[in-house]
């Protein structure tokens, strides 16, 4: 391995955590090769590859050994969700780990081979960096950002780098979000805290989930998590909505949480005026 | 053989055969004529040159060393294409054919039969002709030809003209009266394979090796099995960095890959001749396709009867930028509504990037012109009627602004039931009223909001009469 190491002992000062739930095995492969890409590309930083499964058994080990007789598989003994299990990895990353930055893969991304050095690049550009998400590829994410300095309102967890800076500052994901909307809290809470979070547009990742079967569970899980995070940042009518679509998708009812009221820096950057997508839209 | 022989005089036609023959007949070559004249067989030994004469209409191989131009005339023409192409191949490996052909499938051939004017043209036709040389393993090198003349039917000028313009957009070789052909020994034609997609990604010399590079890695990554990929590029124009990324792109094992060469003026005709696929597809570096793009397309064919499906992709505008990944400004779908006009076709060349033709159902079509892509949706669109899959764009063409509408050549036939002319002009006529209907209700609802305003009433009503007033006149 090359690129910089951490100041932990000379291993690689990036983790690359993959959470895993009951994965295709082709999708294990098509992943696995994109990130020996990563790795051969000139100016290719050094990473390491940690894989935690969220699956109700070990099935996966094999798979992934498969694909890497060295691999770093873990079975997490249950489905922690997609930010606890995320966020056990970020601990022992930045903690005895040594590491500068962790990166969550989406197991259903394919990595484009400049993904991971760009992502490191556009970190290091400077000091202040919380986030650097890699753009979505080949329908971009509408959500806007600066063309020039990258900056966004928010950062999609799909390859999502978090800095040691961001861990320390504001810790990772709030694991009540079992699934979907922690990215979007993550990144309010860093912009808030006065870390910087930003696109890297020349690092890809090939996720395309629109023509993706319709999933009544995901859905729920999307208006729930959603709810959630209007909860949080004290938006009584954009939690009650999405409590009235997640009962209409036929949703266990589940204790209301409670409107909290979040300080003002916070309620200033959280945006609920435009659905789900939390910014406005480029088209 | 009397290449020429309806517009030259016959001893012109005859003396240019000659003049053609014996351009083809190098120093030292070893010519077999099968069925020619004793003049032309006297005229190439005065030359020097080693001459087996054959009564014909077969060609037989002889002692002594293989031919290396082999001339046909009379009846050997069709006999030998026909039925003797591959035996010639395999015993004269080596050899170039010369020969004339009376083009039995001109226009003029075809709708002589058609009205009765004239007996059924015997013979081959030059598409005929041009089939069994790719079969054999042939192609041909040059030619020279008389283009068919017009007139000379019983039909009205104007129908003549529209049915002469169709058979030449079905098949150029129908506008050819005769002519005199040079082949050369070829790679042998192969059939096309059933079920797998052919991609041709043509690179321009100007190409971003970014943009080009997403194209590639979009390709990959897109579900179509099994799946070809033709890089195709004019001779000079660095590949390196696109062939590395095919390389490993290709560990996904999701295609095969080939390069393509070419004058940019033959690269697309070359690159169509290479494709194996039945069914076949054109990008650039300025275009992605979304996962499910192909098996969408494909699927369309394999289910329907059309020639070709198209889809709806998105106009992806760049802003521009120095150094940096061009920053997307806007994705403008097109085309819009549920169905394809024919002016879409026209008006968006860039459908060329979106579409699939399946080869096996538009006959000798001219894919490839030496005039680009530009009007390709519109000429196959003007004879074959696409499935159009509308719904959500599955794939994108980038770019700084919108090009400009293809500019069609004047004199192209639009082939289409009368009932489905009727059917559209029905439905403009009821979107129309639609609309008007639709601002008839809109500004009598505004009408009826603003009306306990008085002074804001009565000022929109004044405005409103003035511009009235001003469109009248």
């Amino acid at each position: 391995m090359s690129g910089p190491a951490s100041a932990n002992g000379g291993g690689p000062g990036i983790w690359l955590g993959i959470v895993l739930y009951r994965n295709p095995e082709r999708e294990l492969e098509r992943l696995w090769e994109s990130l020996r890409w990563n790795r051969e590309v000139p100016g290719a930083p050094a990473f390491r590859v940690v894989w935690l499964d969220n699956s109700p058994d070990d099935t996966l080990r094999a798979r992934v050994e498969r694909l890497d007789a060295d691999a770093d598989y873990r079975h997490a003994g249950g489905n922690l969700g997609f930010g606890a299990a995320h966020n056990r990895l970020m601990a022992e990353a930045f903690g005895s780990g040594g590491a500068r930055y962790y990166v969550c893969v989406n197991p259903d991304g394919l990595l484009h081979p400049d993904c991971v050095r760009e992502l490191a690049r556009e970190a290091d550009q400077r000091a202040d960096t919380g986030l650097v998400e890699a753009r979505l590829f080949p329908d971009e994410h509408p959500k806007p950002y600066h063309p020039a300095t990258g900056e966004t309102p928010w950062c999609s967890g799909c390859v999502l780098l978090v800095t040691k800076r961001l861990h320390a500052r504001v810790g990772g994901f709030d694991e009540r979000f079992f699934m979907y909307c922690e990215d979007v809290d993550l990144s309010w809470r860093a912009r808030a805290s006065g870390l910087s979070i930003r696109v890297a547009p020349a690092a890809l990742v090939h996720h395309y989930t629109v023509t993706r079967e319709e999933s009544p569970v995901r859905e729920r899980m999307v208006r729930r998590s959603a709810a959630l995070l209007g909860a949080k940042y004290g938006d009584a009518a954009f939690m009650n909505a999405r409590l009235r679509e997640y009962a209409r998708l036929g949703g266990e009812p589940f204790p209301t949480p409670d409107v909290l009221k979040p300080g003002r820096k916070l309620a200033g950057i959280a945006d609920f005026r435009h659905h789900l997508e939390f910014a406005r839209r480029r088209w | 053989m009397n290449a020429l022989s309806e517009e030259a005089s016959p001893s012109a036609a005859t003396e240019r055969w000659m003049e053609w023959v014996r351009s083809r007949a190098r120093a030292g070559a070893v010519v077999s004529l099968v069925g020619a004249s004793p003049a032309l067989a006297e005229a190439l030994r005065a030359r020097g040159l080693s001459v087996r004469a054959l009564p014909g209409p077969e060609w037989k191989r002889g002692k002594g060393p293989a031919p290396s131009l082999v001339v046909l005339e009379g009846d050997a023409v069709e006999r030998v294409l026909e039925e003797g192409l591959e035996a010639l191949r395999r015993e004269a490996p080596g050899a170039e054919l010369v020969f004339g052909l009376r083009n039995a499938g001109s226009a003029r051939a075809l709708m002589g039969a058609l009205t009765g004017e004239a007996p059924v043209r015997a013979g081959l036709s030059e598409q005929r002709m041009l089939r069994r040389l790719a079969e054999a393993g042939y192609r041909v090198a040059h030619r020279e030809v008389v283009p068919c003349a017009s007139g000379g039917t019983a039909l009205a000028e104007d129908t003549a003209q529209a049915l002469r313009a169709v058979l030449a957009q079905v098949s150029p070789s129908t506008q050819v009266e005769e002519g005199l052909y040079v082949a050369v020994p070829d790679e042998p034609g192969r059939a096309l394979v059933a079920g797998l997609l052919s991609v041709v990604v043509t690179v321009d010399p100007g190409a971003r090796d970014a943009a080009l590079d997403e194209a590639l890695f979009a390709l990959a990554c897109q579900e179509q099995q099994p799946l070809e990929l033709l890089l195709a590029a004019p001779e000079g124009v660095d590949l390196s960095a696109a062939e590395a990324a095919l390389e490993r792109y290709g560990r996904l094992g999701s295609f095969q890959a080939r390069v393509v060469r070419a004058s940019s003026g033959a690269l697309y005709a070359e690159a169509v001749r290479e494709a194996r696929g039945r069914y076949l597809s054109f990008v650039d570096a300025r275009c992605l396709v979304y996962p499910r793009h192909y098996v969408e397309l494909v699927r369309a064919l394999q289910t329907g009867r059309e020639a070709w499906a198209v889809a709806r992709a998105f106009r992806t505008e760049w802003a521009s930028s120095e150094g940096t990944p061009p920053y997307v400004r806007a994705k403008v779908p097109f085309p819009l509504g549920e169905r394809l006009e024919v002016e879409h076709l026209v008006q968006h060349p860039e459908l060329v990037h979106a579409m699939v033709i399946d080869r096996g159902r538009i006959g000798p079509f001219a894919v490839a012109t030496e005039s680009g892509l530009g009007e390709l949706p519109a000429r196959l669109g003007a004879l074959f009627p696409p499935v159009f899959l509308g719904g959500i764009a599955s794939c994108e063409v980038r770019g700084p602004r919108e090009p400009p509408a293809a500019a069609m050549a004047p004199g192209t036939w639009l082939l289409r039931p009368l009932d489905a002319w009727v059917e559209a002009v029905a439905r403009i006529r009821d979107e129309t009223l639609q609309a008007r209907e639709f601002r008839h209700r809109m500004v009598d609802a505004l009408n009826a909001r603003v009306h306990g305003i008085p002074w804001v009433h009565s000022t929109l009503k004044t405005l409103a009469n003035r511009l009235k007033s001003g469109n009248e006149r």
